[in-house]
């Protein structure tokens, strides 16, 4: 078994709400957000992991812990082997050196007063790395690593003056050009047009398969996820509810709420009108994480445990498992109501 | 001068040009004093209280010191003061305000406490504290100057370094592992200086009026020529020598006025949200067709030929629908597809005359149920007002792109659907309304007891729901949604897709669904028209446009989609860049990124091409079966 890369354990983040000066005198408690509730995740060099979810299920947090732009408040998380999660000063420097990040509005990932080639060039700077000569002989070639060509019609514009597609090729250009060990790509495509989307998801695979680096994709699409991943863990309310390889997990989900989201990405056929389930209401809020099954309140096929008991990982499969108490039934029948 | 980099769009109106020039004229004139060939200003040579005459044009004062010498030399005063004590106060500002708003919590507590405290001391009490304890001077004036305005810049600095800290590229910098000092230097700052430095300009008029003031009260430096001084000791003589308080007066209103407008200007030159300069455009004016026709019960609801209409921008025109045609029956269901940019929103709002000040109609007609609204370009008038507004929301409505934020946060969702509801049909009593409220709650799945919810207290979800609820107020024949569910969650959007389509069933409601969702599409409309460039390259039943795609760009769409059924097979990609329609088109607009691009293309453009009789495909080859790969 290859050494993991970066593995979480148990990883936490809990948001104080601030409860106003009236109510703490009065003895209220702070409300507090359980984000990310307790999570396991462990990936390999150069592997791309995806984590599938709808907006306020902890995603975007999670990548925020893992790149240290916010500090768990339980758990551990370890990088090469090293616990990472309270590094400070010198050591953070470099440890961000080695993990990335890809934003998911490439609209405002950079900064509008800097030119095309000073972003990409950056992080070199930060980490006083090479000659300014040097930096940009280095900017350049990333610049033609991620198919903006000819260089010098981009090399010298601002971001107002691309479009979406080439703004998010300069991101990834800008993240690549430290030669990192992992990047944290937080939706990175979900701006994007249909037309360009594709070639920005090729080119990120492109450029694994040429570097090696691993991927911590974060998309709500499945089929972003299908495209660009080799595993898949689905969060819902801060946890995550299934895990396993990506091809496996789409082709037969073995949690509920897998299936739904499955079943919500529309099909590109005409007239291919799928049986829609109705969820009550709408997305759970994560300040009241329901007991039991933090699905059930749903879940369409929840019973009586599901109410009380916390389902357990249940294992369906080789590098498989979910969390639902009937994870074997939904994986061979689907969602029965 | 970096900073002041204007935009192109900048106004240059003539109150703006002239205050340019009345500053410029008073540094010109500072700067050169020594050698205007004036009087010295102290030297009391000449006759005293000279009215102004060929040799002393402002007259000369109680001692025959030359008036206008002492204007020119307390111009220098004026701008020194003005200058240094608004860069002091600035640079304080900017340091201590992007302090507090960057690294927020107690620090920003304390700071902006103290900003306040500091606000509220009066200018006049400091000076006069400075004044008493170290003497009186120039240097203690500007001193006292800039101790008390430096907190108008720090607030605006705090409040800018506020929003842009949380910018991504801020954030983007911090997580390629920048440092505090250097995203704040690099990042925040230079992005944060544009209203600083517009209210430098009317913090130095202030300066020059306090200047003028502490001096009038004797206050000021009292070596130094100074309009305050001058307006002071003039005004005792006012009855007897009123020049010698008028003309240094003049001159202070000028300057102070002239810094003001700059920095008004300045400010909405920089304001980015009144920098997109548009032209209120004109267009062809409207037709009257006489009373309007009985409805032709056997017309199809839409009916659209040719239709035109073009953004007019300073520097040109962008033809954002730029011949469209298309006819929509009863009850039927078309969905408009196209990359961001491509004008499916600006069709939507052509159709129903609800287009940004800057749009107009060149050519083509539009008319609903049999009914014209729109006649070669021009809007057709039914009497005393436009033939639109009397289908309009009642007969056709329209979902906005991120329409859930149109609700008015004030109103709860019941009085806002109660409003609606009246404007059409004020005449129907309470009940009536209510019930039709109460109907439209159930028919789109939301309680009646959110209905006293006001918008800030449903989710974005729900929003959406009350704005499709709003729309089908009047149970009209034809909804037009723009992306109604693009911000929304994929499950959500799931949902609210399946409950138009369903609605649409029920109701026999006719649809536009304008989306960059193909999946979507596909699940809800009987036909497809795809967009690119302002025009419709291809229309035809869904089927056959997922099925059998005929023009490049459709197929290019199609190869490009991800999808979790079938086989997982490798997505094909479009290279290039969108063509944005300005000037004059020669040949194909897709030609420069077309696979099967050829020479005739780039001379000539295609004209839609009937592959079957309800399929056309604007492409030369769209029926040449052996140039399109299988
Ligand atoms: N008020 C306006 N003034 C000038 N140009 C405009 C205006 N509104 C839109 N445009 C331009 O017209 C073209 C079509 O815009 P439109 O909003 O219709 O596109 P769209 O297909 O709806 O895009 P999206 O998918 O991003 O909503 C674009 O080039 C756009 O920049
Ligand atoms: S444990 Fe119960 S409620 Fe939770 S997902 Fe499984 S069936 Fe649904
Ligand atoms: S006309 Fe020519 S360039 Fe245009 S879409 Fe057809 S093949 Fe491509
Ligand atoms: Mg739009």
């Amino acid at each position: 078994m290859t050494a993991p890369l970066l593995e979480a354990a148990d990883l936490r983040k809990t948001f104080d709400l601030r409860a106003g000066w009236f109510s703490t005198l009065l003895g209220g408690k702070a409300d507090q957000v359980r984000a990310v509730d307790g999570i396991d995740l462990r990936l390999i060099p150069g592997e791309v992991l995806a984590v599938v979810g709808e907006s306020g299920s902890g995603k975007t947090t999670t990548g925020r812990l893992i790149t240290l732009q916010d500090r768990p408040t339980g758990g551990t998380l370890r990088f090469e082997g090293r616990d990472v999660a309270g590094l400070s000063g010198a050591a953070l420097k470099a440890y961000r050196r080695r993990v990335q990040m890809i934003f998911q509005n490439p609209f405002e990932a950079l900064d509008p007063r800097h030119r095309v080639i000073d972003a990409v060039a950056e992080p070199l700077a930060i980490h006083g790395i090479g000659t300014a000569a040097e930096r940009r002989a280095r900017a350049e070639a990333a610049l033609a690593d991620v198919d903006l060509r000819p260089i010098a019609r981009f090399a010298d514009r601002h971001p107002a003056d691309l479009s979406g597609g080439q703004l998010q090729r300069v991101a990834i250009a800008r993240a690549l050009i430290l030669e990192p060990a992992l990047i944290v790509a937080d939706e990175p495509v979900s701006m994007l047009d249909v037309s360009v989307r594709s070639g920005v998801m090729t080119l990120m695979t492109e450029l694994r398969r040429r570097t090696g680096v691993a991927y911590l994709t974060i998309t709500h699409d499945l089929a972003v996820a299908r495209y660009m991943s080799d595993r898949t863990a689905v969060m819902y309310l801060g946890a995550i509810v299934e895990e396993g390889p990506t091809e496996d997990l789409i082709a037969g989900a073995a949690h509920p709420y897998t299936r739904l989201l499955l079943q919500a990405v529309p099909e590109h056929r005409s007239g291919a009108r799928r049986a829609r389930i109705r969820l009550p209401g709408d997305a759970q809020s994560v300040k009241a994480i329901p007991d039991g099954c933090r699905f059930h309140p749903r879940c369409p096929m929840a019973r009586d445990v599901c109410r009380t008991t916390e389902p357990p990982k249940v294992a369906v499969g080789p590098g498989r498992w979910a969390a639902c108490h009937f994870a074997g039934e939904v994986l061979a029948t689907g969602v029965a109501a | 001068m970096a900073l002041l980099r204007l935009p192109d769009g900048a106004p240059r109106t003539p109150a703006i040009v002239i205050s340019l020039l009345v500053v410029a004229l008073a540094v010109v004139v500072a700067v050169a004093a020594p050698w205007l060939g004036l009087p010295d200003p102290d030297a009391m040579e000449a006759i005293p209280y000279q009215p102004p005459n060929a040799r002393h044009w402002f007259g000369t004062d109680n001692f025959g010191r030359d008036v206008l010498s002492r204007i020119v030399w307390g111009t220098r005063l004026a701008l020194i003061v003005a200058v240094v004590s608004s860069l002091a106060s600035s640079i304080l500002g900017i340091v201590l305000g992007s302090i507090s708003g960057y690294f927020g919590g107690w620090v920003d507590g304390v700071m902006s406490r103290t900003f306040d405290v500091f606000l509220l001391i009066p200018t006049f009490f400091l000076v006069l504290l400075i004044v008493a304890l170290f003497g009186q001077g120039l240097q203690y004036t500007m001193i006292a100057i800039a101790l008390t305005t430096w907190p108008r810049s720090a607030r605006i600095m705090r409040s800018q370094v506020l929003s842009l800290k949380s910018r991504v590229y801020v954030q983007s910098s911090r997580a390629a592992g920048a440092s505090h000092p250097w995203v704040l230097t690099r990042h925040v700052v230079p992005n944060g200086l544009a209203p600083i430095v517009t209210d430098g300009t009317i913090l130095m008029g202030f300066a020059i009026l306090t200047e003028a003031g502490l001096s009038f009260l004797g206050l000021g430096d009292q070596n130094a020529v100074s309009w305050g001084r001058m307006i002071f000791e003039g005004q005792r003589q006012l009855r007897i020598a009123p020049w010698l308080s008028i003309f240094p007066g003049l001159a202070l209103l000028l300057l102070v006025a002239a810094l003001n407008l700059l920095g008004d200007g300045l400010n909405q030159a920089m304001n980015p949200q009144l920098r997109r300069q548009s032209i209120r455009a004109r267009g062809k004016p409207p037709v009257d067709l006489g009373p309007p026709k009985a409805e032709d019960a056997g017309a199809p609801i839409l009916d659209v030929r040719g239709l035109k209409m073009e953004y007019r921008l300073p520097k040109g025109a962008i033809r954002a629908v730029d011949g469209v045609d298309f006819t929509l029956p009863r009850g039927g269901s078309l969905g408009v597809v196209g990359e961001s940019g491509c004008g499916k929103s600006s069709l939507g709002a052509a159709l129903l005359q609800v287009m940004a000040p800057n749009a107009v109609y060149t050519a083509g007609d539009v008319s609903v149920a049999g009914r014209p609204i729109l006649k070669d370009g021009q809007v057709v008038r039914a009497g005393s007002r436009d033939a639109v507004m009397d289908i309009r929301w009642t007969r056709v409505s329209i979902i906005f792109q991120s329409a859930m934020n149109a609700l008015n946060p004030v109103l709860t969702v019941r009085q806002q659907l109660m409003e609606a509801y009246r404007l059409h049909r004020p005449a129907e009593d309470e009940a009536a309304a209510v019930a039709r409220i109460e109907a439209l709650f159930d028919l789109i799945g939301i309680p009646h007891r959110r209905m006293t919810a006001y918008p800030h207290e449903l989710s974005g979800g729900m929003r959406q729901r009350v704005m499709i609820a709003l729309s089908l107020l009047h149970e009209p024949d034809l909804v037009i949604a723009d992306e109604p569910t693009t911000a929304l969650d994929v499950l959500i959007q799931d949902q609210i897709l399946g409950e138009i389509d369903a609605l649409r069933r029920r109701l026999g409601l006719g649809l536009i669904l304008i989306s960059h969702d193909m999946g979507a599409v596909a699940e809800t409309c009987d036909r497809v028209a795809v967009m690119y460039a302002g025009e419709i390259v291809e229309i035809a039943p869904t089927s056959v446009i997922f099925g059998d795609p005929r023009h490049p760009y459709t197929r290019a769409l199609m190869g490009a989609l991800p999808t979790v059924t079938g086989p997982k097979r490798p997505l094909e990609t479009l290279a290039g860049e969108p063509f944005t329609p300005t000037g004059d088109i020669v040949g194909c607009r897709f030609a420069p990124r077309c696979a099967m691009a050829t020479d005739r293309c780039r001379a000539e453009a295609p004209a839609p091409v009937a592959v079957a009789a309800d399929h056309l495909a604007r492409c030369h080859y769209a029926r040449d079966d052996a140039r399109i790969p299988a």
